[in-house]
């Protein structure tokens, strides 16, 4: 049961990207390419990471979610150091997703934004399962993942 | 040799502040900030009393995982307790410790496929199945097997390093005499050993286990102080029922037996029992129900002895009498009202209210409540408890409860309140 829901958080999110491409924005068609070079990452890659939470996010906009993108983007540079080559922690992964989306926010979120407290909102919320260590590397597959946990936070499933 | 020991261990935690660092792949640390304000009324106080506890926590964890999943965690939290209270106008209360150093290692496939071994080792909670013997924290050893088909948990522990102010062992005279006495820096010592062996999913999805407790006094029988030995041997019961979605029940047994070597009496063997079980339903889908029925009997005052646990679980909120010749049918239900609203914080509200009924077996004298002769009914209690949990780092809750004494039992009949007010906060 675990798994099939597992299954349906990202069937979920590639029926985002395909609802993607049907629309004329910069993001690739080649877009289940990209998904499955991503799934093979042992380590989520920033770019990678970026990918998916822009798509996402332009796809969410679309619906008429409150997503602004470009300043998310903006917010996300100011706080992770933007080597879209280097291997992503789960904390940095977290604190993207929680300034792309509208995810939970603690106290400390809003005082200090960083990594460290967005791994704790993500992981109270279920959105991060099993072990949660900010500083520790997450795969493609654990990426995709939480950011389906994610869009199902968003739209109340979760 | 105590002080012996507390220097090993203070050397060991040096050691690990120093060499941890180098092999461990993953650093967390954190802290809490906890405050609890309780208000009580009831026939032990004049009039209505305050009592503030505040406790502050820090707490970090070291993680390494090696090659064929292997993992090794060492989790360390140390605290600060401040208490004061207004029954006596004693001074507060003022506690430094450490609350957990625990090293917990896994070995997946270690006998096979299906298998994983397990080992935890430092100061951490202890507990039996049924949670109404010991659920206490030690310095020890678990080790668990875990098989496909059975799993075995063999633990011992000792309890003499633990503050006396945070012990809750108090089994004889002596240990309750000791409880106050700011001369002692540690609290009683025990010897524990626990076996345990798990039979999951034997039947359908049904649970049994089988376990044992072994409890020995350290104290010296042949000085002026009390001493208890006791063994405890159980079977639980545990899995849903199937045509019922949601429906889960637990049934347990204990038979208690033991040596009590009173201070300046005869030495006497005691036999004594606790049994109890529950039933619980939860549905997600009623805005998260749960509702319970919960039943415990512990033996006193009947054909067996009176039963005593190694430390004593809480039996209510406003009346929290010992686990001893006591029957406690309970009564439970509760929910997240708000759990469908888009604002986190109201969905994250939870209430609960419970009923309780306590009755005992005897209508003699009887240590245990206090109380002269009368009745086997002793009173109901009835509590509401409000939780809000709006962010990861935030916690509030607000519990009340009212206890109707019978009239037949307490010589004052009027109820028993306790408010609890608490505040939580995490970074």
């Amino acid at each position: 049961m675990v798994e099939a829901k597992r299954r349906r958080h990202i069937v979920r999110f590639m029926l985002v990207l395909a609802g993607l491409a049907m629309v004329p924005t910069a993001v690739p068609a080649q877009s289940s390419e990209f998904l499955d070079r991503i799934l093979a990452e042992d380590e989520l890659r920033l770019g990678s990471a970026l990918y998916l939470a822009i798509t996402a996010g332009y796809a969410l906009q679309d619906q008429g979610y409150d997503v602004d993108v470009v300043t998310s983007l903006r917010r996300v540079q100011q706080r992770v150091d933007l080597d879209s080559e280097a291997p992503l922690t789960l904390g940095q992964y977290a604190f993207i997703l929680q300034e792309f989306f509208d995810l939970p926010l603690g106290i400390l979120s809003r005082v200090i934004p960083g990594p460290r407290y967005a791994t704790r909102d993500l992981a109270h919320a279920d959105i991060i399962r099993g072990r949660a260590y900010p500083s520790m590397p997450l795969s493609g597959r654990r990426g995709l993942r939480i950011i389906g946990r994610a869009l199902a936070y968003m739209e109340g499933d979760l | 040799m105590r002080h012996l020991t507390v220097k090993l261990l203070a050397l060991a935690g040096c050691l690990f502040i120093t060499v941890a660092p180098a092999w461990a792949q993953q650093f967390d640390w954190g802290g809490t900030l906890d405050s609890a304000t309780n208000l009580r009324a009831d026939p032990d106080r004049d009039e209505a009393e305050f009592e503030q506890g505040l406790r502050s926590a820090l707490w970090a964890e070291l993680f390494a995982e090696f090659r064929e999943e292997r993992r090794l965690r060492i989790t360390g939290e140390g605290s600060y307790r401040f208490t004061y209270d207004q029954q006596g106008n004693t001074d507060p209360e003022h506690v430094l410790n450490l609350d957990m150093l625990r090293l917990r290692s896994r070995f997946p496939l270690l006998f096979g496929p299906g298998t994983a071994f397990e080992l935890t080792a430092g100061r951490f909670g202890f507990a039996d199945p049924t949670g109404y013997i010991w659920n206490h924290p030690g310095d020890g050893l678990q080790v668990d097997l875990r098989f496909l088909r059975w799993r075995l948990r063999l633990a011992g522990a000792y309890t003499g390093l633990l503050l006396n102010s945070v012990s809750d062992i108090r089994m004889t005279d002596t240990d309750i005499l000791e409880e106050d006495d700011t001369d002692e820096t540690f609290g009683p010592r025990r010897a524990i050993a626990s076996a345990q062996l798990e039979f999951p999913e034997l039947i359908g999805r049904q649970t049994a286990s089988l376990f044992s407790v072994l409890q020995f006094d350290l104290r010296d029988a042949a000085t002026d102080e009390s001493t208890l030995n006791t063994q405890y041997f159980g079977a639980n019961a545990e899995g849903p029922i199937e045509p019922v979605r949601g429906l889960y029940y637990n049934l347990f047994g204990v038979l208690g037996v033991g040596t009590l070597d009173p201070a300046g009496a005869d030495e006497a063997d005691i036999t004594s029992g606790v049994y109890g079980g529950a039933l619980r339903l939860f549905r997600r889908e009623w805005r998260y129900s749960r509702i319970a029925a919960e039943w415990v009997h512990a033996s006193g005052g009947d054909a067996l002895d009176v039963f005593v646990p190694i430390n004593a679980p809480a039996t209510g909120f406003a009346f929290s009498p010992p686990l001893q010749d006591l029957m406690r049918p309970s009564l439970s239900y509760s929910l997240r009202p708000f759990a469908d609203s888009p604002d986190a914080v109201a969905a994250s509200f939870r209430s609960q209210l419970a009923a309780r009924g306590y009755f005992r077996s005897t209508t003699e004298e009887d240590a245990a409540f206090d109380a002269q002769n009368g009745a086997r009914y002793a009173g109901a209690e009835t509590e509401l408890e409000l939780v809000l949990r709006p962010t990861a780092d935030l916690g509030l809750a607000f519990t009340n409860a009212v206890f109707f004494p019978n009239d037949d039992l307490f010589d004052d009949g009027d109820p028993w309140y306790r408010g609890r007010f608490e505040l939580s906060v995490a970074f």
